[in-house]
């Protein structure tokens, strides 16, 4: 969601000229938000929103809610490349790529990375206080956290003070010619192409400023 | 506890009409405005 940012409605940034205003996660049920919110107030405020959803802020000071998960389960298919010494999945003549003029669309909002200034007290709280588990660690940034059981990843890395870095919609294939079609791109915005340290699935990265 | 995954991130930006552009250029679909502001949907409802 994006608003101007003299919005008075949006929350306040966890530091001057941060354009990241809050992250909502997502989860099952609300018996998981009432326990949440019950581990949150402990040491911290937590308000019940008209929407549903409940608020907070974690420990680098950025505006977290928790809400009932707003995820469609979907079947869009993948890539088939049809390798040599494979089981042939593609059908004959069936299209390898997508046309140039196919609309490209993400799949699925999957990683967000935050700058802060104590990374193993943010790793702390997450694991700790929100049932996190660290699936990986990048030598001198910082963890890769993730929730149970999904796939969605935050990752966090040391920086002076709180800053959204990076986020990642996932994409369908590993085909860089996606990627060269993409409007942005042919305008020059910067992004990474690839699967990411994690190694697995395919993620288009946009690096903010 | 049973958290799913990000569901939305909200932002506040400089030029609004620039960054709705960005996002429906990048694939995203935008859906109806909010009380806050506009939002830009994945193909399996999350949200930017």
């Amino acid at each position: 969601m994006i608003a101007h940012e003299s919005d008075p409605l949006l929350p306040a940034p966890p530091s001057p000229g941060c354009r990241l205003r809050k992250t909502v996660m997502g989860v099952a049920n609300m018996a998981t938000l009432d326990t949440i919110a019950a581990e949150l107030r402990r040491d911290r405020d937590v308000r019940y929103l008209d929407d549903g959803s409940i608020g907070s802020i974690d420990d680098a000071d950025f505006v977290i809610g928790f809400q009932i998960s707003v995820r469609r389960e979907f079947v869009v298919m993948g890539e088939f490349s049809n390798a040599p010494g494979t089981y042939i999945l593609r059908p004959i003549n069936s299209l390898g790529v997508l046309s140039p003029a196919s609309v490209i669309r993400p799949r699925t909002l999957s990683h967000v990375a935050y700058f802060v200034p104590d990374v193993l007290g943010a790793e702390t709280f997450y694991v700790n206080r929100l049932g996190f588990r660290c699936t990986d660690r990048l030598t001198g940034t910082g963890p890769f956290l993730q929730p149970e059981p999904s796939h969605a990843f935050s990752h966090r890395r040391a920086l002076g003070h709180a800053w959204a870095g990076t986020l990642r919609f996932s994409l369908r294939r590993p085909h860089r010619g996606d990627y060269q079609w993409l409007p942005p791109y042919r305008e020059g915005i910067p992004g990474l192409l690839g699967s990411g340290p994690q190694r697995t699935g395919f993620k288009l990265v946009l690096v903010l400023r | 506890m049973k958290i799913v995954g990000l569901d939305s991130l909200i932002f506040g930006v400089e030029d609004v009409a620039g960054s709705a552009r960005f996002l429906t250029d990048y694939g995203l679909t935008p859906v109806q405005g909010t009380e806050i502001g506009d939002r830009f949907e994945a193909i399996d409802g999350t949200r930017w």
